[in-house]
């Protein structure tokens, strides 16, 4: 039972295909996640990965805490489920699930056990003996997940389990699924493309579109909140209906302005307060993505709404409980195709309408949805990041919504007017702030408090703690360093860049150290010695436990231990001997008996058919016999004879048909009475023979304690020496970052990522890194660098420093509060650590 | 009425068509069978006259006299064609398999051009190694021995890879993914897992490899280098009738050739029944 860590992870084909694109996500113990997408869209892909049945191409994947990108699967600690079972054909059903136990030799008597637990389980105590060909496909399936189970592994994965299955047994195996994972509290993992089942089983859903994850949620959040268009799609049907519009802020009224059709909605500001503020400018085109559950032709709710457009009704479809009336918000349109004027609307019953009316529908404004029209991801944030507010700078001083704001001198801010971006980090709770502002509402999203802040017309967005509550009054600092105006497409005043890049290239220790004159020798002898003085420490601990140990064995009398301990081991022999005779015969006699009765049993299947079959004939014969007798019309004769010969004919198919099935069935029981049998004395003998093997080694060691003191001495010690062995490998793996002629020692952790994700590439590649511009200070060593400008923001001051870097020169923000002058030249220090590392050519986010 | 007459008329066609594929069928088993039948009864006449195809006198001599008979030691060639068939089918299909499944399981670099060129290769006749063959097992000692011989069957084993190769593809890989979570490397998935699903073409391989050694005559007979020990069934059949000039041995040299189809045969009908049957039932959704 754990948690798995899935970070950056990438699958990239040798042709180059992406595809499964940095796949990052952690999983809790005992989640049930799903992983559902259209085909081809790499689930199974990702699932394989973890399951280890697939090399990672990049990124790594933690079970536990323990990365195991190189682990094989069968020391990952995971049990897989596929969709095809994959049962071994040629072992019974208690063979199949015992055979994975059997590997890791795990004792008989609790591999018995635990498949007896897990038949119990899954309903399958009858079949243990039977062969995969005599089940259904259900229990099949069943089988599978009871080898998956059997093992009590950390992570269940089950690809595409139920597709295999018809529609009835899936549900049923669906429910039995969910309850498992009740039961057993093991994290799932669950593979699919059927929506229904991600819904339906799911803690958490991953959806996933051509290899990039599109949204990972609740299946209520994915539902009520899809982050894109593909996701509000994918998830419910019928399909979302999906129409184009302008989106026009007209006081406080927003007017959605439909494209294609004549229809406009006009909806209060307050509905729409999360939609980005950009996008009520009339000139963004959007997607209005709205749910057939949340359009309504009933006249009582058209009346009373305020939100209504006409739709032609085209046709219908019935589906019992309710009504999908189709139709198109464009007069001229058909509504059968899919396209961006049809509309679905739920309703539970046609309510009268007939193709060609045009109907008056209602809109739950509370529940549409907005999407850009290029890249489709959601306008409509949970939580937003940006807030965006009309302002005007007159004299390096921003006015906006009755407040106004001083800007440094350094913003030189040109006059006239634009939007204030004010990204939600920007923000700060201080009681010597610059914005005063009221607590309107506080929402809880998914843990999060986010606040609705009045100014005094405008409402602004920021998280807090539990401490703010509602009708509140606050004082809100604005970081000016974070905040951009923009007026049109022209930047008036920047966001400071918070990351400083540059690019670095890995260098292993023997080219770091042969290009810097082996001015590295005495960190590598530093490392070599560490780890051998830790050895050799070990060494002489394992060695004195020994001799101490050696010293008290060799004052026991051992002869006349042993010469007990033998007589014993030959009592033991013999009634082990005797034991296995015994149920050999018993064996045998069953076995026999089985036979004999099988003998019996065919017998008497094929007699019953027979006699069946021999009574239907003369049924047949006397029918004929009369019918020739009493007929005198010659067509109904011919017909009579046509009849009569197709008996004759088909006869003797039809009977060694019926033959043949009994004798199946019989050959089946036989099979499974023989099966449980033949396991029955083997499990037994096995047991016996363990049994006397483990006396026999207990009894020999306890004379024989010299030698294997030695044996166990000698073993820990060669165990020792090859810890030793990696350790010291693992030491002289020395690894640099080159950045700007400089080398840095890149710590473990980097260095780890880096081989991970790009084995012997890495010493190739470029990288960006991108330093923040707080984590990095002038001292006297590092990247060389001359002091341009100084930016005093107030409380913030930086220094702008150009950097050398590859022929370009690059401007590097420092935070630091003692201006230099223009001109100076000076060294940057920072920590990789704080950085981050990107592989240029593939776009890798490495670290 | 119309209605009998079509139907009288479909039952004729029915008729007339299989009597047409049976007589067909039953001309061509006796245009087979005629040799063999030959075979045998002429194995049981006292003396060869081409004629007459039924011996006028009857004998089981030839069967006694094939043992008996010191210049040609029959019951030693036998022995030599027996151990050498049977090592070499074990060994040949061991090997073989296991080159079919590294092909159809492993991937490892230049695997698509080792198949194509081992199919290339076995193009060419393998007579036309014989010189060198025969000059390399004399650098290594062993021209003349029957375990020359045997090297010389197994050592292109590998190169029979195809059909099995075929079979061992149609085995779904989930079966081999399943085990390897469950704890199997690759050589108890072969043998645990895939080796006992391939009845049919473990048997199909030990049939071929058999068959092979056990009539050959070209490589038997010039690595015996006339040492009538060393002889196979093939050679050894092949002098008596060869030396004994006019047609007196014919009738052992039947009786022979009768004794060496048995073996081959009773090894088939004993493995026959798993060659039909079918393992695979069961393993995934079909």
């Amino acid at each position: 039972m754990a948690g798995l860590k899935l970070e950056h992870i990438y699958k990239v084909y040798p042709n180059g295909v992406k595809a499964v694109s940095d796949f990052t996500m952690e999983i809790e113990d005992q989640e049930f996640i799903v992983f559902v997408g259209p085909s081809g869209c790499g689930k199974s892909t990702t699932l394989r990965m973890i399951a280890g049945l697939e090399d990672i191409s990049a990124g790594e994947l933690y079970i536990d805490d323990r990365i195991v990108n190189d682990v094989e699967p069968k020391d990952r600690d995971i049990a897989m489920v596929f969709q095809n079972y994959a049962l071994y054909p040629h072992m019974t059903v208690y063979e199949n699930m015992a055979f994975g136990l059997q590997l890791r030799h795990v004792p008989t008597e609790e591999i018995h056990e635990k498949v007896l637990w897990a038949a119990n389980i899954l309903g399958l105590t009858e079949y243990l003996d039977r062969k995969p060909k005599a089940m259904s496909g259900g229990q099949r399936q069943r089988v599978a997940l009871g080898r998956a189970l059997l093992r009590n592994p950390k992570v269940m994965l089950l690809d595409e389990p139920l597709s295999n299955l018809d529609a009835k047994l899936r549900t049923q195996m669906r429910s039995e699924i969910a309850k498992l994972h009740q039961d057993l509290k093991t994290t799932f993992i669950y593979v699919t493309h059927d929506q229904v089942e991600a819904m339906t089983l799911g803690t958490r859903v991953v959806v996933m579109k051509s290899g990039i994850i599109q949204q990972i949620d609740t299946p209520k959040n994915l539902y009520d909140f899809p982050a894109n268009k593909f996701v509000a799609g994918f998830i419910g049907t019928p399909q979302m209906n999906f129409f184009e519009a302008t989106l026009v802020r007209n006081g406080n009224y927003v007017d959605i302005n439909f494209e294609y059709s004549d229809n406009k909605l006009s909806v209060n500001i307050n509905d729409l307060i999360k939609v980005q503020p950009h996008y009520l400018d009339g000139k963004h085109k959007v997607w209005v993505g709205v749910r057939c559950e949340d359009l309504s032709c009933d006249p009582e709710i058209v009346n009373n709404s305020q939100s209504v457009f006409d739709v032609k009704v085209s046709h219908f479809e019935e589906l019992g409980n309710e009504t999908l009336i189709y139709g198109d918000i464009n007069m001229s349109g058909d509504g059968f195709k899919e396209s961006s004027t049809r509309a679905i609307i739920k309703a539970p019953s046609t309510l009268g309408y007939k193709p060609g009316d045009v109907a008056k529908v209602a809109v739950n404004v509370n529940k549409i949805h907005f999407f850009d029209f290029k890249d489709e991801n959601s306008i409509v944030p949970r939580i937003p990041t940006l807030n965006v507010i009309e302002c005007d700078v007159n004299g390096n001083r921003v006015n906006f919504d009755g407040v106004g704001l001083d800007l440094p001198d350094v913003a030189k801010a040109k006059d006239g007017h634009g939007q204030l971006y004010i990204p939600i980090e920007a923000l700060t709770i201080d009681p010597n702030g610059q914005l005063d502002v009221k607590v309107v509402k506080v929402e809880n999203v998914d843990g999060q408090r986010l606040a609705y802040l009045k100014i005094n017309e405008r409402v602004l967005f920021l998280l807090v703690d539990e401490s703010v509550q509602e009708g509140q009054s606050l004082k809100l600092h604005i970081d000016i360093t974070n905040i951009t105006i923009k007026n049109e497409e022209e930047v008036i005043v920047k966001t400071l860049e918070k990351y400083n890049s540059i690019s670095g290239t890995f260098l292993n220790f023997a080219t770091a150290n042969s290009n810097e004159k082996n001015k590295y020798d005495g960190i590598l002898s530093e490392r070599i010695a560490a780890v051998n003085r830790e050895y050799d420490q070990k060494v002489t601990d394992v060695k004195s436990t020994y001799a101490t140990q050696k010293e008290e064995a060799s004052r026991k009398d051992l002869a006349a231990i042993k010469a007990h301990n033998d007589q014993k081991i030959k009592e033991l022999e013999d009634s082990t001997n005797a034991h296995l005779e015994e149920i050999k015969a018993k064996f045998k006699e069953e076995s026999s008996k089985a036979k004999a009765e099988h003998k019996v049993n065919k017998k008497n299947a094929v007699d019953a058919v027979k006699a069946e079959y021999a009574r239907q004939k003369e049924e047949e014969n006397s029918s004929y016999k009369h019918f020739l007798q009493v007929n005198k019309d010659k067509d109904v004769y011919y017909k009579r004879k046509t009849e009569h010969q197709e008996f004759k004919e088909n006869f003797p198919k039809q009977r060694e048909n019926d033959i043949n099935r009994a004798l199946d069935t019989e050959s089946i029981n036989y099979e499974s009475i023989i099966n449980a049998i033949k396991a029955n004395y083997k499990r037994e003998k096995k047991v016996l023979k363990n049994n006397l093997k483990n006396e026999k080694i207990n009894l020999t060691m306890e004379y024989n304690i010299l030698k294997v003191l030695e044996k166990k001495e000698k073993e820990e010690l060669s165990n020792l020496e090859r810890e030793r062995k990696t350790a010291l490998l693992k030491a002289k793996q020395i690894f640099f970052i080159k950045i700007n002629g400089y080398l840095y020692l890149s710590p473990d952790i980097i260095s780890n990522k880096m081989i991970q994700g790009l084995g012997t590439k890495v010493f190739v590649k470029d990288f960006q890194i991108d330093i923040p511009n707080d984590k990095i200070c002038v001292s006297d060593s590092g990247i060389k660098a001359t002091v341009s400008d100084f930016l005093d923001y107030g409380e913030k001051k930086f220094l702008i420093c150009e950097v050398k870097d590859e022929g370009s020169v690059k401007t590097f923000y420092v935070l630091h509060n003692e201006k230099l002058e223009k001109g100076t030249e000076v060294q940057l220090s920072f920590n990789l650590e704080d950085t981050r590392i990107i592989e240029k050519s593939m776009n890798l986010r490495i670290y | 009425m119309s209605k009998t007459s079509i139907y009288h008329g479909k039952k004729f066609r029915e008729i007339t068509g299989r009597t047409i594929v049976y007589i067909f069928l039953i001309i061509i088993s006796i245009i087979w069978l005629v040799p063999f039948v030959y075979l045998i009864l002429q194995s049981f006449a006292v003396s060869y006259s081409p004629s007459q195809i039924i011996p006028q006198q009857w004998t089981f001599d030839n069967y006694i006299n094939l043992f008996n008979d010191i210049t040609y030691p029959f019951g030693t060639w036998y022995l030599n064609t027996l151990g050498i068939a049977i090592i070499t089918a074990l060994i040949q299909t061991v090997l073989t398999l296991m080159t079919s499944y590294s092909f159809s399981r492993l991937r490892f670099r230049l695997r698509k051009s080792y198949m194509k060129m081992i199919l290339v290769i076995g193009m060419f006749p393998s007579f036309l190694g014989m010189t060198v063959n025969y000059f390399i097992l004399q650098m290594i000692g062993l021209e003349g021995s029957i375990f020359g011989l045997i090297l010389v069957y197994i050592a292109g084993s590998g190169m029979g890879y195809y059909v099995s190769k075929g079979f061992f593809d149609t085995i779904p890989h989930s079966l081999d993914e399943a085990a390897m979570i469950d704890g199997a490397n690759k050589n108890t998935i072969f043998w645990k897992v895939i080796l006992p699903l391939s009845k049919p073409i473990i048997v199909y391989t030990v049939l071929m490899s058999f068959t092979g050694p056990w009539g050959d005559y070209m490589f038997a007979s010039y690595i015996a280098q006339g040492n009538q020990n060393l002889y196979n069934v093939a050679v050894g059949l092949q002098t008596m009738i060869s030396k004994g000039k006019d047609t007196i041995y014919f009738p052992r040299f039947c009786a022979g050739a009768v004794f060496v189809s048995i073996g081959i045969m009773a090894l088939f009908f004993w493995l026959q029944k798993y060659y039909v049957e079918g393992v695979t039932g069961g393993a995934v959704k079909g």
